[in-house]
């Protein structure tokens, strides 16, 4: 997806660097520019945080059973949330949909890569295994849910041959399991925090589960990000003696780095909103292990009738969303502010 | 204007002054000569394991027919039931899909490509902000928003209807189409750009006949990543619909019922579900091709 | 090259557009109720049914009541609008949009007593007493559900079916080689003690669930009952007995007796797996309601060997009641007069007996033939007119959802935790709380 506007730089010289950032003093500017996107806008504007400032509202109001609307300001203000934050079940799902966001967007860009470069350079089948690849993210995630459940159960599926073709005497429970590993912080349960800090060994079959996924869909980006790779610089890195890695990491990974970005969104998007996988392999959990706020607002809006609390949760989810993303965006931002 | 077409198929042609032994694949041999072309080879073949298992799995709760027990096993007896008992449920919504999905990813991508345009290249002030605002309201649980977008579509008359919902669609996806086609775009060199206005094209000039021949890989990406997720919608297809407009994904729901629970023809149903999706990518996949603009600056 | 693409790009915009106009004109008609207005008799215009009941023998049994509301009226089409998922969660929330919106379906399906309640407060849902006069239906039913029915001394919903929540399906082979019988009369403190006895014979006491939060909520709520009986039980549910009573900490503990004896692939088994797991001898007990009896014999399982079914140990007097009742809208009713014939046809006795053999439960009236009938189901319907009524927790009857919701995730949390104290402690604030 990148191009160069001069010569390639002798090699060895400029591999380090990015290529130049695009000088906004050499932009053509066109008349009438922004009245493009003025559709878009309005129709974000409206149907986005239209509906986002509704929610605010009704989080912070009365709306605590379903047909029963009454959307005076609760007393005393932002009593929800207070009330939603000392939940150990609220806790545990912010816990546990940072853990899940962090281990899934590592696990399935990673892979991505891995598979794109793979699939880029490989010298048969090129087809098959690109569809291969990228086919789970045809399927529905309930369907992924109810397969990965099997193939996690602690008695069957793949503890089975871990069992009796590796031996291993005490395979992990996976999404039984109620053990939070590597916890920075147990609190006893008395305070405000309820929850172990730490990775639930419940959320790992989830995590390969989504990057099985979606793996195919990140490796069908860099795919295209790889094919914007001239051939040339390619060629003349290795001429000069550079070899597959030294390649990888100095011409391709930098030039990637957009891809990258945009690949990372994305899957955030999916990985903030995850829901059905979840409740198809392993609901909410015992303990709340492997529950996440797109559960708890599903929960709270269609069986407790709590349409304040629902509407809460969505609203602590999006600024959790915007602390993810707020780094890049900012980078941009500033980028296009400079003369 | 020399346009070197490569695609990932065939790589650079070959050119006989090149030597034998190269350390990566640059002519269409298809047997790996060197060892990391072996090696390469392996990790695909084993890749193509784990990630066609799930499938299997799948595929064979399929073939085990309605009543089939949950399991990792082969099928006793291969039992096509399941296909036909899903089939008959689905078929009535599988058009629906096909109508929501295709123009809302036709237009939607199209649209973020213009919009991709205007904020790539062709500052004005505040662009980024507007892009930023764009982005981060799409984060929002859309659980929170269907009451107010019910209400909305139906003081519309769109409630129910096919149109309702594709435009649904087109404006929840819009952010992210613009978002892949503003980041392809940005490594577009301006100089393109530049030289279709100097040469006195305007936005809408520029728009069609330069940057949309440029734009292939990116709407190979944007195509996948709306039509994947349109298709599979659950939420919005179960609420701005009526019955006659459901998707095909709110019928598949309704395979797994509450008190009974048949996983042979869910998983049935799934697949058919997912042949749609798989052939949009078995078409879109042809279109990866790169370096359209390696030399096009001269 | 360039002039082909840009007359791609117009063509597949003008497809577009083209294409968006066809739906639109079909799509359009598909509003409810926008076809028919109520023409005197029911005669025209369409019925839209909205329930939770999508496949298998549900399905089955919603056609039934289908075909006798055509029978009765002709001229109307009906619509089964019925969305699956959640234990009628998405339905739910379907619901309550179309609600909120103004456009509620001409029927759709909740559980009585306080999911009733509900929406009869805010008014959505409409008096039908001179329905239950014109035909007589007060005599037919229980008082106690005729209870759940009724506000203020108008009824607001037609019942359907009557589903009972505490039996326990056994496998007789695992129980009769650790030595252990259960019989109607057993103790709950008996059956506690007799679950290590079974463990060492090599099975696994009792199957659950859990990946389905209503299994392990509906367990502990029989152990209560079978520590407070009845009437502690309704007073529990309303908030006049705390949770932190001692009986109802004893139930507890014996939940937590119960969990350490329980498979260990819990958390990922759904509730059908369980119950197929007990029949296939993976377990020796099971506490499910009676829509498991429908699953097991679908999947080929014979009542008597491969499983068996006791009323769970010292519940046998209790009736854990889990049913299923029809409104019509109050407000904005697409077709009032179909509407009203349909509700009739819910309470017909030939209907009750059909509805309710392909639904695996009992009819709720008395004069429903039981011809045809499975042993098991015999045995319900004569519970459910002679047993102490009570309604279930689990499936946000007794209770208001929020209540509901709050005990189901704490008996998530006690799952994780296994803390009597702490579980205590929420139940009790959120009596204090939630209930009036």
């Amino acid at each position: 997806m990148s191009v160069t506007s001069a010569p390639p730089a002798p090699p060895g010289e400029n591999l380090q660097a990015p290529k130049p950032a695009i000088k906004s003093r050499n932009r053509p500017r066109f008349r009438g520019a922004a009245l493009f996107m003025a559709p878009s806008l309005i129709l974000t504007f409206v149907f986005v945080y239209g509906f986002i400032a509704f929610s605010g509202w009704i989080s912070l109001s009365n709306w605590k059973r379903p047909t029963r609307q009454d959307l005076t300001f609760r007393d005393p203000f932002g009593a929800t949330y207070w009330e939603m934050f000392q939940e150990q079940r609220f806790q545990a799902s912010m816990r546990n949909i940072i853990v899940f966001t962090v281990l899934f967007l590592i696990l399935a860009v990673v892979t991505g890569l891995a598979l794109a470069v793979l699939v880029h350079r490989v010298t048969v089948a090129k087809g098959l295994f690109r569809s291969v690849f990228l086919l789970p993210y045809a399927l529905s995630f309930i369907v992924t849910g109810v397969a990965f459940r099997w193939i996690f159960n602690p008695n069957s599926g793949v503890n089975k041959w871990l069992v009796d073709i590796f031996g291993i005497e005490n395979p992990p429970q996976w999404s039984t399991s109620t053990t939070i590993a590597l916890a920075i912080y147990r609190p006893s349960g008395e305070g405000f925090l309820k929850i172990d800090l730490g990775i639930p060994v419940a959320l790992l079959p989830i995590v390969i589960a989504a990057a099985w996924q979606l793996s195919g869909f990140a490796m069908a980006m860099y795919l295209a990000g790889l094919a914007g790779i001239p051939e040339e610089e390619l060629e003349a890195a290795s001429m000069d003696g550079a070899g597959e890695f030294k390649q990888l990491r100095h011409i391709m990974l930098p030039q990637l780095w957009p891809v990258t970005v945009t690949c990372l969104i994305l899957l955030l998007h999916t990985a903030l909103k995850i829901f059905d996988l979840v409740v198809a392999m392993a609901g909410s959990g015992p303990g709340f292990v492997t529950d996440v706020p797109g559960i708890y607002v599903y929960d709270m809006m269609g069986k407790a009738g709590r349409y304040d609390k629902g509407t809460a949760a969505a609203l602590v989810l999006l600024f959790t969303a915007c602390i993810f993303i707020v780094p890049y965006l900012t980078r941009i931002y500033r980028k296009e502010r400079r003369p | 204007m020399s346009t070197v077409t490569e695609t990932i198929e065939t790589g650079l042609p070959a050119s006989p002054a090149a030597p034998r032994k190269r350390r990566g694949p640059r002519e269409p041999h298809w047997r790996p000569r060197t060892p990391w072309q072996w090696v390469n080879l392996i990790a695909c073949a084993a890749l193509l394991i784990y990630f066609a298992f799930p499938v299997y799995v799948i595929i064979s709760t399929a073939l085990k027919g309605p009543g089939a027990a949950a399991g990792l096993g082969l099928p006793t007896e291969i039992d096509m039931s399941g296909f036909s008992l899903a089939w008959g449920t689905l078929k009535g919504n599988l058009w629906n899909s096909v109508q929501i999905a295709v123009p809302a990813t036709i237009i939607s991508c199209f649209l973020g490509a213009l919009n991709g345009f205007v904020l790539a290249k062709t500052p004005f002030r505040g662009a980024s902000l507007l892009f930023i605002l764009m982005m981060v309201g799409m984060f929002i649980p859309f659980q929170a928003v269907i009451i107010p977008l019910f209400v909305f579509l139906k003081a519309l008359a769109l409630q129910g209807t096919l149109i309702g919902i594709v435009i649904v669609h087109i404006i929840y996806g819009l952010p992210f189409a613009t978002l892949i086609m503003r980041n392809y775009y940005v490594t577009i060199p301006d100089a393109i750009v530049e030289a279709a206005a100097v040469d006195g094209c305007g936005l809408l000039r520029t728009f069609f006949q330069v940057i949309l021949p440029l734009s292939i890989p990116g709407f190979v990406v944007a195509g996948i990543f709306q039509f994947t997720n349109i298709w599979n919608d659950f939420l919005f297809g179960l609420i701005v619909t009526s019955q006659q407009t459901w998707p095909v994904t709110v019928r598949l729901n309704n395979l797994l019922g509450d008190t009974s629970v048949d996983y042979g023809t869910l998983m049935a149903g799934a697949l058919m579900v997912a042949l749609p999706t798989v052939l949009v990518y078995l078409v879109l996949g042809r279109y990866f091709i790169g370096g359209l603009t390696a030399g096009s600056v001269k | 090259m360039v002039e082909g693409f840009k007359r791609a790009a117009l063509a597949l915009t003008a497809a577009s557009v083209l294409a968006l106009s066809a739906c639109g004109g079909a799509g359009s008609s598909g509003s409810p109720g926008a076809e028919g207005s109520a023409t005197g008799e029911a005669g025209g215009g369409t019925l839209e049914v909205f329930s939770w009941w999508t496949s298998g023998s549900e399905a089955a049994a919603l056609k039934v009541l289908e075909d006798a509301f055509t029978a009765a009226a002709p001229g109307v089409t009906y619509k089964n609008a019925a969305v699956s998922g959640g234990g009628g969660s998405n339905a739910r929330t379907v619901l309550s949009t179309r609600l909120q919106g103004g456009d509620p379906p001409d029927s759709w399906q909740l559980h009585p007593d306080q999911d009733l309640f509900a929406v009869v407060e805010d008014g959505s849902a409409a008096d039908i007493t001179d329905l239950y006069q014109a035909n007589g239906w007060e005599a037919k039913l229980p008082d106690t559900v005729k209870n759940m029915l009724q506000k203020d001394g108008k009824y607001y919903a037609v019942p359907v079916n009557a589903h009972r929540a505490n039996v326990l399906w056994t496998n007789p082979d695992a129980l009769k080689k650790a030595g252990v019988s259960l019989s109607e009369t057993t103790s709950i403190t008996d059956f506690v003690a007799a679950l290590p006895k079974i463990k060492d014979a090599g099975v696994a006491p009792v199957c659950l669930g859990a990946k389905d939060p209503f299994a392990p909520a509906q367990l502990l709520e029989v152990i209560i009952m079978a520590n407070v009986g009845a009437d502690g039980y309704n007073q529990l549910v309303t908030g006049q007995l705390p949770f932190d009573d001692p009986k109802v900490r004893t139930a507890v503990g014996q939940f937590k007796k119960v969990l350490e004896n329980v498979n260990n692939d819990s958390a990922v088994l759904t509730w059908d797996q369980a119950a197929l797991n007990t029949a296939d001898g993976k377990c020796a007990s099971n506490l499910m309601g009676d829509w498991a009896y429908g699953e097991l014999t679908n999947k080929g399982k014979k009542d008597g060997t491969d499983f068996s079914h006791v009323t769970f140990p010292g519940t046998g007097e209790i009736f854990d009641f889990v049913g299923d009742a029809f409104v019509i809208p109050a407000e904005n009713a697409p077709n009032p007069e179909a509407e009203k014939v349909w509700l009739a046809q819910l309470l017909d006795p030939k209907v009750q007996s059909e509805f309710n053999l392909k639904k695996g439960s009992a009819p709720v009236i008395k004069d429903a033939s039981l011809d045809g009938y499975p042993d098991y189901q015999q045995k319900a319907a004569e519970a459910f007119q002679t047993k102490t009524i009570v309604s279930s927790l689990a499936h946000a009857q007794s209770a208001p959802a929020e209540f509901a919701t709050t005990y189901s995730d704490a008996v998530t949390s006690f799952l994780g935790s296994k803390n009597v104290d702490a579980f205590l402690k929420t139940m009790t604030e959120a009596q204090k709380n939630q209930l009036g």
